[in-house]
């Protein structure tokens, strides 16, 4: 299946323990999410951007964010022109939509750059093994579905020529509906069957629960040594961002 | 209902989300149609499960697709949750019930969802809901009741088809399958 990680060793983001990284990511992601103020949003974009570049990765994430470019910039057009705390206008377009449009992108720019770099930087493998260290079942699902989907795929394919074979067409919505019920409804009994096949085979190769804490011996616990500065500095711009966010709240900065 | 079983209808109703969700956009149809693994699932395992395969199937298309999709697995998880509770109370054999939770999936739905994609995306998802709720933000000047009432139709439409599809789905299930589903612990009781 296709995946969003890149292979590249020399990077700063690929050498922290997975957890750390996640924990730290999760944090900064935190601290952007109820940030409401446009400086403090640019500054931590600027900021978000700069760590990626330097840290490995840059030239995939940027290829990625080429797309939300557009989309921020259709947000921005979108609101200044229709948004209804517009005062000022120029032709047809507000500033403050424009300016709320803005602090919306933003925003979405930064928790879509975080996401990326969590996975850009993470192998698929390394993926299941922190959600099997939650629970062992967890991870068994996630790595069931890599495999499943590509098989429900080729049943539509399957279904899909069947059907038109028997003479299914469609021209407008509601002939569209009954095609999509036509194609899905074999697929999903077959995928039911599929799935009582599966659960026999997977008793019979002995899955059981003997292997509990396999997952979570395999994962470095999050304060180990060498990647607590990473830890740290996260937490530091987490508390930098809900300073900033307490202090325009309670008007003493003076945007 | 042993324990592989379940995790297998969990795995089938992820699945079905992301590939019944994929073939919706490629029929270009206005409606979403991603959430009849997790009506599924939660009817035959329950509200807990059921939610748990909701938030996982926008987990994992996050993961492989687009983590823009992630947000939104709180709205996929309260509809496993809704389902899961009508359907222990009050079966799923009759043919009120989908209709019981087509409603009420179509006011809930939209409820979660409007918040998270007004504070994270501005109201916008890039779809065919986004001229409604222009329409509605130009009239009315309120961001997030148009958000709201712009997508109240679609998920109308949407969540109906679902239920009743799963209905009948259930319907034609073989009988093992049925006296351990989760829609079937009251009948049990109000029988005895």
């Amino acid at each position: 299946m296709k995946n969003l990680y890149v292979d590249n060793i020399n990077g700063y983001w690929y050498w922290p323990p997975l957890k750390v990284k996640f924990f730290s990511l999760a944090l900064m992601l935190l601290g952007i999410i109820f940030s409401a103020n446009p400086l403090v949003l640019a500054g931590n974009l600027t900021l978000i951007l700069l760590i990626t570049l330097a840290g490995g990765g840059g030239t995939a994430l940027l290829s990625r964010l080429k797309a939300f470019v557009f989309f921020g910039l259709f947000i921005i057009a979108f609101h200044s022109v229709l948004n209804p705390a517009n005062e000022t206008m120029l032709f047809i377009f507000g500033l403050e939509g424009a300016l709320y449009g803005s602090i919306v992108a933003m925003r979405l720019t930064g928790i879509v750059a975080l996401a990326q770099i969590a996975l850009i930087t993470t192998p698929p493998r390394k993926i299941f093994l922190l959600f099997s260290s939650f629970h062992k079942d967890l991870g068994l699902i996630m790595l069931l579905l890599v495999g499943f989907i590509p098989v429900l795929q080729e049943e539509l394919n399957n279904t899909s020529h069947a059907q038109q074979t028997r003479g299914l067409a469609w021209k407008n919505s509601i002939d569209k509906i009954r095609a999509y019920l036509a194609m899905i409804i074999p697929v999903i009994i077959k995928a039911l069957f599929k799935a009582q096949g599966m659960a026999s085979l997977l008793y019979l190769r002995g899955y059981d629960m003997q292997d509990r804490h396999l997952a979570k011996k395999q994962l470095r616990p999050l304060w180990a040594k060498g990647y607590r500065y990473l830890s740290a500095l996260s937490i530091i711009y987490f508390l930098i961002n809900v300073v900033m966010f307490t202090a325009s709240k309670m008007k003493v900065w003076p945007i | 209902m042993n324990r592989n079983l379940k995790i297998l209808i969990i795995v089938v109703g992820i699945g079905i989300n992301i590939v019944g969700g994929a073939l919706n956009s490629a029929l270009k149809l206005p409606i979403f149609l991603d959430t009849i693994g997790t009506i599924l699932a939660a009817v035959l395992l329950g509200p807990w499960l059921g939610a748990l395969t909701g938030i996982l199937s926008n987990v994992f298309s996050g993961i492989f697709t687009n983590p823009v999709l992630i947000p939104f697995a709180l709205v996929n998880g309260v509809i496993g949750l809704i389902v899961g509770f009508v359907a222990m109370k009050r079966g799923y054999e009759d043919y009120i019930t989908p209709l019981i939770i087509g409603i009420i999936l179509s006011i809930a739905a939209p409820l979660v969802g409007s918040p998270i994609a007004v504070y994270v995306f501005g109201g916008l998802t890039g779809g065919g809901v986004d001229i409604l709720y222009g329409i509605l933000l130009g009239s009315s000047e309120r961001i997030f009741s148009s958000a709201f009432l712009a997508r109240i139709p679609t998920n109308l439409v949407d969540k109906l088809i679902s239920a009743y599809l799963v209905f009948f789905i259930y319907k034609a299930l073989p009988p093992q399958w049925k006296a351990t589903a989760a829609a079937n612990k009251n009948k049990e009781k109000q029988g005895s």
